[in-house]
């Protein structure tokens, strides 16, 4: 035991104080006048050992007050035994419930392996958590040892991705609150997807001791449907083919020949044969996706015939519709601005509009509600009729696209807008001469 | 509500010491349900024959009438008493636990009697003022301004030195030649037999002697939160006590002391009544009036 601010004991002389004030308050007892001592006696010897013991009482308490108020500024601080420390561990015991742990008896054999921990571990204090995406603790640190198993027996299989770094960033958490050594015994397939995108997520705290439990002897095979590249959308009687891209991989594989369907609406449209190498991937092209109008439901899916029949499935969905109509309103004689815009939005794969370039002066007969929007390009004057009709047509909720250009300096508000025009500068490519 | 007048701590309040004894007397005799106007004079007692001299106001007219023989109506209210009062002055008498000490309460109770005695039965009545010598000495009187001369006494009645029975004693007797009353007012300080002792020669005239023992609740309980030294207020002598002597040894005493006193008085055939200052008036003054009535 020390002090971390000794030179606080030299308050021990205000000691004095208390010990001062009692001899002198002895000493000042004020007389009581009385009619008459006729029948009073003199008690001095017993009153005056009254008069201690009471005062004794009380001078004790103030003393222990003020030492302890010096003691307090002093800071002690006790010097444990490390090895008394040590024997106050805390056993983590964490067990991987990712997806991975459904294939055959990982979680179980787990299990088992997390309640032989326990056994060995005799009376010792420990926790129990489950371990996906983040770690669930299932207990409180108790030394009970049947809530710990009964803990462990609880954990059920998730769908989780396991994340060896969410569960350091849940254990330094954890040591910051708790300031004995923590023994964590994880069980888990290891899986090396589980790994942090960093190495620096998997930190542990020095009073962290990592003891780890791989809950397989072996790599598992495993082929999957990695990822699907499909339009989400097709517009119309398109022309061109759809294409649909898979890639299969095996993770723990052999090479092996596996046969690779696409399904649309529960209906097997195409079959192809592929052959997956050892331990790595392929690409499987479906040439031309037959979609009717509407939402499908469509999949790609692969016979694995492997431990994990969740990821032998890729599903995913494709609209088709028809292309939809945009007014494109222009000035007279402009042709550079339908080409651009029309140019555009052909380029845009996710989308397929028609557009209909038309000049101001014909635009204020069609009928807006047609189009899927419409826009107003630098228009140098909008007829009354055609502004009534775009203004009709935004408060309907159509959608207006207003290019304010050059010709904005001839106007004082912005059509349909109605914003008003302050300031306009105009700049050329051409330098001046 | 007569009650609440009367108590000595309502009565402190007020300055005036007539005012305080016509409250008490007034709210006294309203709670005894009798008329204010209390009077013997108003109750016929006795025909006598007219002797020369006589005062032809009270001739009986009526009957001179029917009997043509002069006949004097008598009333007991013309037997009149006289009351002289001892009250001890000392310094003991200054001590009060709360708002009235006991010199306080004496006056209160003295002037209330005089009042009582002077205004509502026309007795002649006196005072005599006394510490361990007679300090002052009103003779007793029925003349006009008696009352205020007993009152103006009463004021300048300011405690000082010691109870002493035995010297002012001797002179008492001188002054009481005249039958009558003796009421004594003090805390009695002194052993029961030196108190009857000195007292008893007053009675030998056929005065009607009346102790009025008048303590705090503090002479009889006293508090100490602790162990104290005591100073006698008389003698300033100084005593160390403990709370637990007050507690139980010394109210032994002065238990046995006050049935002692009691006893002793009583067995003298004078009259004892012990008067707490933290009680009403009302003991003193039912006490008067029944001497009164027995001299009837």
């Amino acid at each position: 035991m020390g002090l971390f601010a000794p030179w606080f004991l030299a308050g021990l002389a205000g000691l004095a104080l208390p010990l001062y004030l009692h001899l002198l308050k002895r000493q000042t007892t004020k007389p009581k006048p009385v009619s008459s001592l006729m029948f009073f006696e003199s008690r001095t010897q017993s009153s005056t050992r009254h008069r201690r013991l009471r005062y004794f009482l009380l001078l004790a308490l103030r003393l222990l007050v003020l030492l302890l108020l010096i003691l307090a500024f002093a800071n002690p601080f006790v010097n444990r035994n490390a090895a008394a420390i040590a024997s106050n561990r805390l056993v983590l015991l964490v067990v991987d419930n990712s997806f991975s742990m459904r294939a055959g008896t990982r979680l179980a054999d787990a299990k088992i392996a997390a309640m032989g921990v326990l056994s060995g571990k005799g009376a010792a204090r420990a926790q129990v958590g489950a371990f996906g995406s983040q770690l669930h603790l299932m207990t409180q640190p108790v030394e009970d040892q049947s809530a710990l198993r009964a803990a462990v027996q609880a954990i059920e299989p998730g769908d989780g991705h396991g994340n060896f770094g969410e569960l350091a960033r849940a254990v330094r958490a954890m040591a910051e609150s708790v300031h004995t050594p923590i023994e964590l015994h994880l069980f888990s397939d290891m899986q090396r997807g589980d790994m942090a995108a960093s190495f620096s997520d998997l930190t542990l705290p020095a009073n962290v001791t990592l003891v780890a439990h791989a809950a397989v002897s072996k790599a598992q095979p495993n082929w999957t449907v990695e990822s699907v590249d499909a339009p989400g959308q097709v517009w119309g009687k398109d022309l061109k083919p759809i294409h649909v891209q898979a890639v299969i991989a095996g993770y723990g594989t052999p090479a092996a020949q596996r046969t690779v369907s696409l399904v649309v609406n529960g209906k097997v449209t195409a079959t192809k044969a592929v052959t997956v190498p050892a331990n790595g991937r392929t690409t499987v092209e479906f040439p031309a996706l037959e979609v009717p109008y509407g939402f499908n439901r469509c999949e790609v899916k692969i016979d694995s015939a492997d431990g994990f029949a969740a990821d032998d499935l890729h599903r995913f969905a494709v609209e088709r519709s028809d292309p939809q109509k945009a007014l494109f309103i222009h000035n007279y004689g402009d042709t550079r601005s339908p080409l651009y815009v029309g140019t555009a939005l052909a380029a845009a794969a996710q989308s397929a509009f028609i557009v209909e370039s038309i000049n101001a002066s014909e635009a204020a007969d069609r009928q807006l509600s047609n189009y899927a929007f419409a826009v107003l390009s630098d228009v140098n004057t909008v007829p009354s009729l055609l502004e009534n009709s775009l203004n009709v047509y935004v408060k309907a909720g159509g959608s207006l696209f207003i290019a304010a250009g050059t010709s904005a300096g001839a106007r004082s508000t912005i059509p349909v807008f109605g914003g008003r025009i302050i300031e306009t500068r105009d700049y050329s490519r051409v330098p001046d001469r | 509500m007569a009650q609440r007048f009367l108590d000595p701590a309502v009565l402190a309040s007020i300055s005036s010491l007539e005012l305080i004894a016509r409250t008490v007397v007034d709210g006294f005799v309203a709670g005894m349900h009798r008329s204010p106007d209390f009077g013997f004079s108003q109750e016929f007692a006795e025909y006598k024959a007219y002797n020369a001299g006589d005062d032809l106001r009270h001739v009986d007219w009526n009957v001179y009438a029917r009997t043509e023989r002069l006949y004097l109506k008598r009333f007991l209210g013309e037997t009149n008493s006289m009351l002289t009062v001892l009250l001890d002055a000392s310094n003991s008498m200054q001590f009060g636990s709360h708002r009235v000490n006991k010199m306080d309460y004496a006056r209160y109770l003295v002037a209330s009697l005089f009042y009582l005695a002077i205004h509502g039965q026309r007795d002649a009545a006196g005072l005599i003022t006394f510490d361990d010598e007679i300090r002052n000495y009103i003779r007793p009187s029925t003349r006009q301004g008696q009352l205020h001369r007993l009152l103006a006494a009463l004021e300048q009645a300011e405690p000082r030195s010691r109870t002493d029975f035995a010297r002012p004693m001797r002179y008492f007797q001188e002054f009481l030649k005249r039958r009558g009353m003796v009421l004594i007012v003090s805390d009695f300080w002194e052993s029961p037999e030196s108190i009857v002792r000195n007292i008893e020669p007053l009675r030998y005239h056929g005065n009607e002697v009346v102790l009025f023992h008048v303590l705090d609740p503090e002479d009889v309980r006293p508090v100490m939160k602790g162990p104290a030294i005591l100073v006698d207020m008389e003698t300033d002598a100084q005593l160390e006590v403990t709370p637990d002597y007050g507690k139980t040894e010394y109210r032994e005493k002065i238990d046995a002391h006050l049935a002692d006193l009691r006893d002793k008085t009583q067995a003298a055939g004078m009259g004892y009544y012990l008067l707490m200052t933290d009680r009403p008036l009302d003991t003193a003054l039912r006490e008067y009036l029944t001497l009164r009535g027995m001299r009837k």
